[in-house]
């Protein structure tokens, strides 16, 4: 069998090549019950970014190819996410400010590619769209809506 | 000895199946799990999807009839090499594994002959595949088949381990189309 | 998270779930501009065997290992050897990954990236000089030369031909490789290191002392090296650094037992914080041997390969190429030239267009024209390009000139940068090639047809009759151009052919038929030899008198050329013709015996192995019935058959032992004589081996009596892999004497 991973770097993300189908506001939708509307409902985020976080913490961000019953997952292009270790956290505490009773770091991240992420370890599914995009009258909504955070804030 | 070892009252009791959709649950991880444990290469469960979703039908399971526990398992594809013309149909054999207590009984034989035989049924113009150039038990097994090693590719594995190419046509090479065969596309000189 | 301003992400785990969990088993929702071939390069998360990043239960990402810590002199020399060790692999091809990047202070260098030269440190915290452990200086300094050496080769690589993975990883995994620091700041980091260590020689001891200022000195002269190596001329001033680390190599050897160990400086838990595509793996462990071997032969090929900026001639330059790739076999026991080494080379060769530095493309080619086909010809005298007359004859010449020159001015250097690949790339590369080749050789006959128009050439009847009656026999012109892409054409035939012993591609029971298609086209080689040679005697002959004293000296280098040549052809066609007979007679014997191939017949084999050879036209390639009756020659007897390979061995070691008294000169190996004549008595020792198969053989096949076959002959054959015998290109057998009773 031909040897996998030959480890293409991409130059940029390319993630609107497959069909992607209308921004909507996913916290308005009814949790599917139907298979129709199930698939129609997995059919809409194809190529969008998706956060996965994992058991072990740590959280992949990437364009959604493909799932199963499972929900083993595909992301192409994927970043991880790793929140900092204990030791670093000590080391920044020490550093940094610690009167205002936080400390900010950065989530240590790099590129992995192609990924499946199995769905066993699946604990959290996100999916972006651009609030500019989104239709206003999601109101009500906005305080569930996460502000994407490049930081990670300890308190 | 007392002791007769597991495989001493094997293989001829093995019984193969092919592979079916409805035998994921009970064999899948099992396959998984051998052929990660046999192959020097790490594949992810899509891999497994790839081949058995549009080629389930030449994938063959052998099955210890005693436990229903998987002994063997082979898995290939069939499709147009489209940079041939007029293209050639190409069966390829992925992955080949046996567990270890059962092997020097024919049962990768076994395996390799069902899976060309169905490509064969299938029309078939030619069978090949890769194997590392280490794997010598395996390529004695291809080669009495009557496959031929067609080209050395250099440090093709991860591990730093060079391949052959393996081949065995199934029916002469249409003259006309003899040029194509010789260009393969992964060859052309940059 | 890139471009997270504006950015809302909503939580659709549960609906996710509900929605996956409809799905048939098996079933997917998948992009449909998403193959699942695609999969095969995925990593599978929380896979330990695919997943880097993926940590056991209670595992810390952070590394335990503290790079403030003292180092005595011991330590340093360690992890410096351990880095030889890991820089040699990666030169071999693994990645930085499992190589150079396991190293905790070049990553602790590297990472945060520095944005200054004093902060390219593992101990980012400014301290005192004077305060300073000395030993991290030294570590430093060396770490700072090693990485941007690496930086240096990394980008030569890139920029020459080479196979991704295959030949090199030039992946830096998003990390900077010091690119940005200028080189003679880092060379001053090292001389002061090397003053550090001078002055502190007293404390340490002189022994120790030394065996720091070695290593520094090795990677200020692989700077300088690299540095050099940009330039093509003047080759004996470019060895200089190469020369100093050849010989501060042994010394660095010698001293290696002052190392100590530091193994806790080495994890491939880097490889979690590495942007890869790639699954985790292994440290590559290259023993002390295996890298002091390896890093001489680096430093020796590096001298030898500036010989190729001694320019003689084409055909010497080609012999140089082919074996600078001759010791590059996976098996050797003598350590392959490496990558970089082959970089070098091609950079050498073909940089800007410009071959070796100096010379146009046209120089090359119309030298290599000259010495095969075209002695003190017309054709190639450049004051036709200064006729404007368009009437006039010259300035046709030089017009069609050009356009075969144009024709083939490519396909002759791809020939050139095939060698300067891989041992498997070559013999797959050669098979396009002679598809090129071809058309080569059909548009040159075009234009051999409109030079003689020119020139109003006379026909002569080729070959001679010897009558002097030659009516009704047609006669043939010299057609120099065509000759000239044929025998290009029919050498990489014969070196596909070759190759694939080499590379242990054919099976046993193939060997007879390969050799006896290698003797085939040698011998279609040896005819057009003779061909040239006999028109360009007439030419010689006709032009004698009016020759000037360099037309004169041109002709003697082309006889020179074509005598050797033929030897050449005729050598291969003999020892590939002795070698088809005994594997023939092995098989009658029942000594090699075929596997049983169910699923295959003798003729669609042949269809396989052929395949390269379908579409070219000349020689067109023979048919099965033709190859299966010139293999078996059934009507043969056996003795005969062995008879046949003795008197062929016997003549190629005649010839062989002619063209081992050849000179530099006479065998055209200028630069290269000594791997060349390595070659040819490698050839003769095969010859031998084969010569005394042949004869246990034919004693056996005696005593014994016609009809016996397999063990019953008491004798075992057995095959060994091409690059473990005399010469890669002659398989030879081991014949073994056994009791056939047993």
């Amino acid at each position: 069998m031909q040897p996998p991973f030959p480890s293409p770097f991409p130059l940029s993300r390319n993630n609107h090549r497959g069909r992607s189908k209308a921004i909507m506001n996913y916290d308005a939708l009814p949790t599917p019950s139907s298979k129709p509307e199930a698939t129609d409902f997995l059919q809409t985020l194809l190529n969008k970014n998706l956060r996965v976080g994992t058991t072990d913490g740590r959280m992949f961000w990437g364009s959604f190819k493909c799932t199963d019953s499972d929900c083993n997952l595909v992301l192409q292009h994927t970043y991880e996410y790793r929140p900092p270790s204990l030791a670093q956290l000590e080391a920044a505490t020490t550093t940094q400010n610690p009167q205002k009773g936080k400390v900010v770091m950065d989530m240590t991240s790099r590129y992995l590619g192609l990924v499946v992420v199995p769905g066993q370890y699946v604990t959290k599914i996100q999916v972006e769209e651009f609030a500019s995009q989104l239709k206003s009258s999601a109101q009500g909504q906005q305080q569930q809506q996460q502000q994407i955070a490049k930081k990670v804030e300890i308190s | 000895m007392e002791q007769t070892s597991h495989h001493d009252r094997l293989p001829r009791e093995l019984k193969y199946i092919q592979y079916e959709h409805r035998l994921e649950t009970q064999y899948l991880p099992a396959i998984r799990a051998l052929i990660s444990k046999d192959l020097s290469e790490p594949y992810s469960i899509y891999v497994y999807r790839y081949f058995l979703y549009q080629w389930g039908h030449l994938c063959y399971l052998a099955i210890d009839p005693n436990d229903s526990s998987l002994v063997g398992v082979i898995i290939c594809k069939l499709e147009a090499h489209a940079s041939h013309s007029p293209p050639t149909l190409r069966g390829y054999i992925a992955m080949l594994a046996v567990q270890s207590t059962y092997r020097g009984h024919g049962v990768a034989t076994t395996l390799v002959k069902m899976a060309i035989d169905s490509m064969k049924a299938r029309n078939a113009d030619e069978v090949v595949l890769e194997t590392e150039e280490t794997n010598i038990p395996a390529m004695r097994l291809y080669e009495r088949l009557g496959f031929l090693r067609s080209k050395k590719l250099h440090r093709y594995y991860l591990n730093g381990n060079s391949a052959y190419r393996l081949v065995l046509l199934l029916k002469p090479v249409d003259p006309d189309s003899a040029a194509d065969l010789a260009l393969d596309e992964a060859d052309i000189y940059r | 998270m890139g471009g997270s301003e504006g950015i809302v992400a909503f939580d659709i785990t549960k609906k996710f779930r509900a929605a996956a969990g409809t799905l048939e088993l098996g079933e997917l929702v998948k992009d449909d501009f998403f193959s699942l071939f695609e999969s095969v390069g995925a990593l599978e998360i929380m896979d330990p065997k695919m997943d880097s990043g993926c940590l056991a239960p209670g595992e810390s990402l952070d590394e335990d290992y503290d790079v403030t810590r003292p180092l005595s002199p011991g330590e340093v020399i360690g992890i410096i050897d351990q880095l030889f060790c890991l820089e040699m692999a990666w030169y071999q091809g693994y990645p930085l990954s499992q190589t150079l990047l396991t190293n905790v202070y070049i990553d602790r260098m590297l990472e945060p990236e520095p944005l200054i030269l004093q902060d390219a440190d593992f101990i980012r915290e400014r301290i005192a000089k004077e305060q300073r452990d000395p030993m991290h200086v030294v570590l430093r300094a060396y770490c700072l030369g090693l990485v941007k050496c690496c930086w240096y080769i990394n980008d030569r690589i890139k920029f020459e031909h080479y196979y991704e993975e295959e030949d090199f990883v030039t992946n830096t995994y998003h990390r900077s490789l010091l690119d940005s620091f200028d080189l003679n700041d880092i060379n001053d980091e090292i001389m002061a290191a090397r003053r550090l260590v001078h002055s502190i020689r007293h404390r340490i001891g002189n022994e120790l002392a030394q065996a720091l200022g070695f290593r520094l000195e090795l990677r200020t002269a692989f700077l300088r090296a690299i540095e050099l190596s940009v330039m093509r001329s003047n080759p004996e001033s470019l060895s200089l650094p190469w020369t100093q680390m050849k010989a501060v190599w042994e010394m660095i050897y010698q001293s290696r037992h002052l190392g100590q160990p530091v193994p806790e400086a080495f994890s491939t838990k880097i490889q979690r914080r590495l942007a890869s595509t790639m699954p985790p793996r292994p440290i590559v462990k290259l023993s002390t041997e295996e890298t002091y071997k390896h890093f001489k032969k680096l430093f020796v090929d590096g001298i030898n390969v500036l010989n190729v900026l001694n320019y003689h001639d084409s055909q010497s330059l080609l012999v140089l190429t082919y074996h600078q790739n001759f010791v590059m076999t996976f098996q050797s026991q003598k350590p392959q030239p490496l990558v970089y080494i082959r970089t070098l080379l091609q950079s050498f060769l073909f940089k800007d267009m410009i071959i070796l530095g100096k010379l146009s493309i046209r120089h090359v080619l119309d030298d290599d024209l000259s010495l095969v086909v075209l002695p003190a010809s017309k054709f190639l005298d450049p004051a036709n390009d200064l006729v404007e007359a368009p009437h006039h004859p010259r300035y046709a010449l030089a017009h069609q000139m050009e356009l075969f020159r144009q024709r083939a001015a490519q396909s002759y250097l791809d020939i050139f940068r095939a060698f300067c690949q891989n041992r498997c790339r070559i013999r797959r590369t050669l098979c396009h090639s002679i598809q090129d080749w071809e058309t080569v050789q059909v548009d040159a006959e075009e234009i051999d047809q409109l030079l003689r128009l020119q020139i109003d050439e006379k026909p002569h009847v080729y070959p001679p009759t010897g009558d002097e009656d030659t009516s009704g026999v047609e006669p043939t012109y010299s057609l120099p151009l065509s000759s000239w892409a044929y025998l290009y054409k029919l050498r990489l035939m014969e070196w596909i052919v070759q190759l694939g012993f080499e590379l242990d591609i054919y099976a046993p029971d193939e060997l007879a038929g390969m050799y006896w298609y290698l003797s085939d086209l040698a011998r279609h080689r040896a005819r057009l030899v003779d061909r040239i040679s006999y028109f360009t005697k007439l030419r010689a002959a006709e032009e004698k008198g009016g020759a000037t004293a360099a037309q004169e000296a041109a002709f003697i280098r082309s006889k020179h050329y074509l005598y050797q040549a033929s030897f050449d052809a005729a050598i291969t066609w003999e020892m590939a013709d002795a070698m088809s007979n005994m594997y023939a007679a092995l098989g009658r014997l029942g000594l090699i015996v075929p596997p049983p191939r169910p699923y295959s017949t003798d003729e669609l084999r042949y269809d396989v192995r052929m395949k390269p050879f379908g579409t070219i036209g000349l020689p067109e390639l023979p048919s099965w019935e033709v190859y299966r009756a010139s293999t078996d020659r059934a009507q043969v007897e056996t003795e005969k058959l062995l008879e046949d390979a003795r008197l062929s061995l016997e003549q190629a070691q005649r010839g062989l032992e002619v063209v081992a008294r050849m000179s530099e000169k006479e065998s055209f190996s200028v630069g290269c004589y000594e791997r060349w004549l390595g070659g040819v008595t490698g050839q003769i020792r095969a010859v031998e081996k084969a010569g005394v198969v042949v004869e246990v053989v034919m004693r056996k096949l005696e005593e014994k009596g016609e009809g016996t076959k397999g063990k019953e002959l008491g004798l075992k054959v057995g095959i060994g892999k091409a690059a473990e015998g005399e010469h890669e290109w002659w398989v030879v057998p081991t014949v073994e004497e056994i009791d056939q009773r047993a």
